[in-house]
């Protein structure tokens, strides 16, 4: 029987049309429906150079369905070769020409020698949603444009996180780790965002190795890099928010990296002393204890539920009540995942709830007794609901509706103080 | 339940008329996938009568802008849309933007395509043979 699904939380996986407009210069190329893209682009802070209105689009339609739309992606590609300016095409596919079977692959390599890179990525809607989508990005960069290096450059890490634009904060977030990294005396290499773009895709076999900081978002792709430039990788799975996870971070990043400990430990003192200085001042707050909830709720997509709910119990010391996870994240992952949030301190274990239906998220949620008013963070989609209960909201995740957010992050120690900032905010306005 | 599809041809072998310049179509009728020539039919265009109610104030093509009516094309257009009506889907070389949208708002689906009928003829019965009945097609 045909399941509803309420409240999504992802897009379908042609929605890494927003994984490639991330990255500076490299232009989407939809053999889609028309209103696919339309459908898709909704999110802020995504014009700019080329923004999802001029993303050329083969618009197939019903002929296209009966005769195959082959010829129409070729025009496509090439005039989108002649009259847009971009350093990396990247077809994606929608459903409609996979599911009649256009070979799309076939076109596609008529433009090997092209005087710009063309790649192309199946990202069909029924194949998987956004986080997969951003994957096959990924991996067509590997498997269609990057060759082997020998050239190995030492220090050089390649740093792979957050999903573009799915993620509000990937900006920051990225530009933070890079910061942290380089603090370790490592120099990072992203892809994604300002001056970043096809020189250091370039760069990416020449890294010494991949570092990947997510629960399972891009392990296939560090895996593949692995295999075919024989680059080793770090999986990190928990996104460093707060002093307690980024001080691990780094000393597990500069343990892989072969960084002197000393250096490791006084890059951490630094931070660490900054941090608690500010908690310091603000401990008043903290030990007031009407102002915060006892009890939390994380709903997003993996990195970010894993990644706050440390947070909130180890730097804030807060009760984790049911955490959970939106992003549909394959069954195979899982146990892992779910492994992960049972590593909390002071002996706290977190359940957690592989669920991407949102009636029973708020089911849920309505149902738990949070000792109090329960602190939410998550998708717009829970507003309502926390306000029903007189809780405490902030949104975090995917839909965002209540923020606009340019180039803030969650990340590292900074990230966890804005993070605090952002909670304490919402809640002390409760009594003023 | 049978239905008919329009097609442009000079030598009744090919598509290869645009819409425009067609005077005449030619009518397939078609069950399942089988299909059979049912008739031709003639456009009549440019006649007399046409002419002259084209040159008139009253012309649809003349005061389509702003006139509230929404747009119908030329008169030409239109009529020639008329005597295709009962079409499921229409079969020429090219089809004009204004024309395409005139088929969409009667639901009729246009083929734009350069190809021997009876090739088009077998995509399209195939095709709608098994969306009718809600099977997956492909290529
Ligand atoms: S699910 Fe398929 S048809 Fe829908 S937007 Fe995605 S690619 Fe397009």
């Amino acid at each position: 029987m045909a399941k509803l699904l309420d409240k999504q939380r992802y897009k379908c996986a042609l929605g890494a049309m927003q994984t490639v407009q991330a990255i500076d210069r490299a232009l989407p190329v939809l053999h889609s429906g028309p209103g696919c893209a339309q459908k898709l682009s909704e999110s802020t802070g995504s014009s700019g150079y080329f923004s999802p209105n001029i993303f050329p689009c083969t618009s197939i339609n019903e002929k296209d369905v009966v005769f195959g739309g082959v010829k129409k992606l070729r025009s496509t590609i090439d005039n989108a070769l002649k009259v847009v300016d971009a350093d990396l095409y990247v077809v994606l596919t929608g459903c409609i020409p996979e599911i009649v079977g256009d070979d799309s692959g076939e076109v596609v390599s008529e433009f090997t020698d092209a005087e710009k890179p063309v790649i192309y990525a199946p990202t069909a809607g029924f194949k998987g949603n956004n986080y997969k989508g951003h994957e096959q990005v990924v991996d067509a960069i590997i498997d269609q444009y990057l060759k082997k290096s020998n050239n190995k450059h030492k220090g050089l890490v390649n740093i792979w996180a957050d999903v573009p634009y799915q993620d509000l904060f990937w900006l920051g977030n990225l530009r933070e780790i890079e910061n942290l990294v380089s603090e370790l005396g490592l120099t990072p290499n992203t892809i994604f965002g300002y001056k970043r773009g096809i020189e250091n895709i370039n760069k990416i076999p020449e890294a010494e190795f991949n570092l990947l900081i997510s629960p399972w978002v891009g392990l296939s792709n560090v895996k593949k890099m692995e295999k075919k430039f024989g680059t080793p990788y770090l999986h990190y799975k928990t996104l460093p928010v707060g002093a307690t996870e980024t001080s691990k971070f780094l000393r597990e990043v500069g343990k892989f990296a072969g960084v002197d400990e000393t250096k490791v430990e006084a890059v951490v003192k630094e931070h660490e002393d900054y941090y608690y200085y500010l908690i310091e001042r603000y401990a008043d707050l903290f030990l007031e204890n009407r102002v915060i909830n006892k009890q939390f709720t994380v709903v997003a997509d993996a990195q970010y539920t894993l990644g706050i709910t440390k947070f909130l119990v180890n730097d804030l010391g807060l009760v984790p009540a049911t955490q959970f996870v939106v992003d549909d994240t394959p069954q195979k992952y899982r146990d892992e995942i779910a492994e992960e949030f049972k590593k909390l301190n002071f002996g706290i274990e977190a359940e957690v709830s592989f669920e991407t239906d949102g009636y029973k998220i708020h089911e849920e949620i309505k149902k738990h007794d949070y000792h109090g008013y329960p602190l939410v963070l998550g998708g717009y989609y829970e507003k309502e609901v926390t306000e029903s209960l007189k809780g405490n909201f902030l949104n975090i995740s995917w839909p965002v509706q209540d923020k606009v957010v340019f180039d803030r992050s969650y990340v590292g120690y900074t990230g966890g103080i804005r993070l605090i900032e952002d909670i304490y905010t919402v809640a002390v306005q409760r009594f003023n | 339940m049978s239905y008919l599809i329009a097609v442009g041809s000079s030598d009744e072998v090919h598509v290869d008329l645009k819409f425009g310049e067609a005077e005449k179509v030619i009518i397939y009728e078609v069950e399942g996938t089988n299909y059979s020539k049912k008739e031709v039919r003639e456009f009549n265009i440019g006649t007399k009568e046409t002419e002259q109610t084209c040159s008139t104030e009253s012309c649809k093509s003349c005061t389509c802008s702003g006139s509230g009516q929404g747009c119908n094309g030329g008169s030409d257009v239109e009529n020639k849309i008329r005597l295709i009506g009962d079409c499921r889907c229409v079969l020429f070389k090219k089809v004009g933007f204004q024309a395409q949208k005139q088929f969409e708002r009667k639901a009729i689906s246009v083929f734009d395509i350069e190809c021997e009928i009876s090739e088009a003829l077998k995509k399209i019965t195939e095709y709608y043979a098994k969306t009718d009945a809600h099977k997956r097609y492909t290529l």
